[in-house]
């Protein structure tokens, strides 16, 4: 197919577009390198502790109930998740999306420092935002 | 009326089945009747969705909440907008509305089509046919949005709030036009290679639904963005965000084959690449679909974790697999006409074009699904975040942006050296004057100084092109000069109506690289009559307000915003709280100019103290991405205007295909 397509093509842009294609994959090679980010549960990331201050991480957990203390005048929170498992601690200071309520799914991305979590993004899912839940929490209703 | 509706849905299943088989039947008996009836049922399918879909509608408005996907999504309280948004608002709804559209789509195509194009038509039927059995066949043995609860709730539990704002009611079915709008010229292609009639008819026939779901696309992109940027919380206008990024795909597929396909019309070259590009569009917005509503990758947007996603990808096998066979088996009467001989000439600027997008495409692509495949092969999830997406998509969006400038100056075939300064020199002396002024005002960045000065270029080629077409009519008939510009367009309205969408894709751009690059941010804390410095606006903290209703109990701070001296206007954010929902919800306020938004959120307020903190963004340019949409708008409207010299000659290829296959 591609070989019925090249013999149209001049060779001069045949190595043209050789030379792109190489110089893409370089590009997505390398950009890929830097900005690869490990994607953990609470306890997967509490039993492979970062062997450097560096290692940059990507958290999937829920919020405690009653874990969130923020301060007036102050951006942010600090609180703990966790899977079920392990509990982390996590401090983050800038402006909290309105889904970050108790038991909300969190995806915090940071390092650890001095055994809390330090997260420059945090992305919050309602527990019921736009999924149906159960039917049984229908059931307390008459 | 939900048994009503739920016997409608079976009937949609049982009407198309029957058109898919009747249609494909038809073709290769060549059954006059068998044809007529699969287009028929195609028809009813139509009309019977319709019902389901006002059944659905009317039970919204009816708060029927003994039916579950109406007790998830709504409630007594929401105005009568939302409770029809809230169709949309679930999986079985969206899924509904996904098919309703392709429905109506489908009967347009035959009523347009069944007498012209004979020979395609029972193909395009068919195909569309099978697409909306496999929906169908979803929506009734999945998700059935008329499945009753056995009980009746005294309220529903309402949307969320953050999807009660007017762009919940337009954004989806927006993207969804988009998506399935696609549908028509796959299936066009489709038809093309089952009936072996691969010439130029059936683009010629799909121009204007291919630019209908580009544009769609787009716009599903764009308020998709805009509701992001206002709505705190969601990452901006765009965040690489799966979802997004799904969205992006086809839309950059789409655009790659609307330029590639001039080449076809014109050089009747590029045909396997054409058939390719039409096929990835569609799996891609299949993908789209697939992606959004299968929580294969978690996302902000992750609104449907359902078991969708291994059928629907059973789908995109069955379609990638069932068109790349197709495509295989006619290869040998896809072959090029043309040669493609010259590096400067027209055609080749569109090789690289297309090569850009699709690269572009890839490498979204990549890094979407690289969790998946990193947890699938080495059992750890890798994500790559917005700096990969960056990183690579700058560089090539840039290159792009380069071609779009040089293209229409270079002529087909090949152009030579003298003809290229003459028509390079005063765009190129605009985009220097416009980088001395960049260096001027101390931006040193490379990246932005790049990005401007090859906007500058484009805009300065695209009005030069404006401008030297108008005075060469001018000087031929004597109008004045703006009736001169008036008929240029009209009379060439895909070419001036593509430039048209290039100044808009000029401005989207100078929008992103402004706002990304310069933006500012602060955070303040200070009482009832103190003021601070943002940019070049002082900020007073003039007051509070608060008010209550059933629906939601709501809090703002009232700002005055002055600028050297002039009072220029008031900033109100605040924050609601929905009472049925235990979620506060940020209400941001924007001071809006063509210069820069000036974005402002009330974090928080201390009562006892009196103390607000807020904290502002100021982002530059911003405006000009709207803007820019609304030129790529108007221009996509002057390309896609009927046209009798389009349409003679549409008719005249028809013609020769017909005696081809006679």
């Amino acid at each position: 197919m591609m070989g019925g397509m090249l013999a149209r093509i001049s060779p001069k842009i045949a190595i043209s577009i050789a030379i792109l294609l190489a110089a893409f994959s370089i590009l997505v090679g390398l950009s890929f390198r830097g900005s690869m980010v490990y994607y953990l549960t609470v306890s997967e990331f509490l039993a492979h502790p970062p062997s450097s201050l560096d290692d940059h991480f990507r958290v999937n957990g829920k919020v405690v109930p009653g874990s969130i203390s923020k301060q007036s005048g102050v951006l942010g929170a600090g609180f703990q998740m966790t899977d079920g498992q392990g509990v982390l601690k996590v401090v983050f200071r800038k402006e909290l999306p309105d889904t970050f309520v108790d038991e909300a799914e969190v995806v915090v991305e940071g390092s650890m420092n001095n055994g809390v979590f330090e997260a420059h993004t945090l992305l919050a899912k309602c527990p019921s935002k736009y999924e149906s839940q159960e039917k049984a929490s229908y059931s307390a209703s008459p | 009326m939900p048994q009503f509706g739920s016997l409608c849905l079976i009937l949609a299943l049982i009407a198309s089945a029957w058109s898919l088989v009747a249609s494909a039947l038809g073709a290769l008996t060549r059954s006059r009747s068998l044809i007529t009836s699969g287009e028929r049922s195609s028809l009813a399918v139509t009309a019977v969705l319709g019902l389901a879909s006002s059944a659905l509608c009317v039970l919204f408005l009816k708060d029927r909440f003994d039916v579950e996907y109406v007790a998830s999504y709504s409630s007594r309280a929401m105005p009568a907008l939302f409770k029809v948004a809230a169709f949309w608002g679930g999986h079985a709804g969206s899924l509904l509305l996904w098919v309703l559209v392709l429905s109506v789509f489908s009967a347009i195509v035959i009523v347009q089509n069944r007498h012209q194009n004979r020979g395609l038509i029972p193909y395009v039927v068919a195909t569309l046919s099978g697409i909306t059995v496999f929906f169908l066949v979803l929506l009734n043995f999945t998700s059935d949005p008329f499945d009753l609860l056995g009980f009746t709730p005294p309220d529903g539990k309402g949307l969320n709030p953050q999807l009660q704002t007017p762009l919940m009611a337009i954004h989806p079915p927006t993207l969804y036009l988009g998506y399935v709008g696609v549908a028509v010229p796959y299936a066009f292609a489709m038809a093309a290679l089952l009936s072996g009639r691969v010439g130029d008819v059936w683009i010629r026939t799909t121009r204007r639904w291919t630019l209908f779901a580009w544009l769609f696309l787009g716009v599903g992109l764009l308020l998709g963005g805009y509701w992001a940027y206002i709505e705190l919380g969601w990452g901006g206008y765009w965040a690489w965000d799966p979802v997004e990024n799904a969205a992006l795909m086809p839309w950059l597929t789409a655009t790659a084959f609307l330029h590639s396909v001039m080449i076809q019309e014109k050089k009747r070259m590029l045909k396997v690449w054409n058939m390719s590009l039409i096929i990835l569009t569609f799996t891609l917005s299949i993908f789209g679909t697939f992606l959004t509503r299968s929580g294969v990758i978690s996302s902000v947007h992750a609104f449907a974790k359902s078991g969708v996603g291994t059928v629907l990808a059973l789908f995109l096998g069955t379609v990638i697999t069932f068109s790349v066979t197709l495509l295989v088996w006619r290869l040998p009467r896809l072959q090029s006409e043309g040669r493609l001989d010259s590096f400067v000439s027209r055609e080749s600027s569109f090789l690289f074009n297309n090569l850009l997008l699709v690269g572009i495409c890839f490498a979204v692509f990549w890094g979407t699904i690289f969790p998946v495949l990193s947890e699938a092969v080495r059992g750890v999830k890798i994500t790559v975040g917005p700096p990969f997406f960056n990183t690579v998509n700058f560089p090539l969006a840039m290159a792009l942006l380069a071609l779009t400038g040089i293209c229409p100056l270079i002529a087909w075939r090949r152009a030579s050296a003298s003809h290229l300064m003459r028509v390079f020199l005063y765009p190129a002396s605009l985009a220097m004057a416009v980088f001395a002024l960049l260096l001027i005002l101390g931006i040193r960045e490379l990246s932005p100084l790049v990005a401007f000065t090859l906007c500058a270029f484009v805009l300065g080629t695209m009005f030069y092109e404006f401008y030297r077409g108008s005075r060469a009519r001018q000087r031929s008939t004597g109008e004045s000069f703006p009736s001169a510009l008036g008929k240029l367009i009209g009379k060439n309205r895909r070419r001036y109506g593509g430039f048209t969408v290039h100044v808009g894709v000029v401005f989207i751009l100078m929008g992103v690289v402004g706002s990304s690059f310069f933006r500012q941010e602060a955070t303040f804390s200070l009482r009832r009559g103190e003021s601070f410095q943002a940019g070049r606006y002082t900020i007073r903290f003039q007051d509070t307000s608060s008010s209550s209703d059933a629906h939601m109990d709501r809090f703002e701070a009232i700002l005055a915003l002055s600028r050297g001296g002039q009072e220029v206007g008031l900033l109100q954010p605040g924050r609601n709280f929905y009472k049925s929902f235990n979620q506060p919800s940020t209400e941001v306020d924007i001071y809006s100019t063509l210069r820069e938004d000036l974005y402002f959120i009330l974090i928080d307020f201390d009562a006892q103290s009196g103390l607000a903190t807020f904290k502002y963004y100021l982002n530059p340019l911003i405006n000009w991405i709207w803007i820019g949409w609304i030129v790529l708008f108007a221009g996509t409207h002057v390309a896609v205007w009927p046209d009798s010299r389009e349409r003679a000659l549409l008719a005249r290829t028809r013609l020769i295909e017909e005696r081809t296959f006679a």
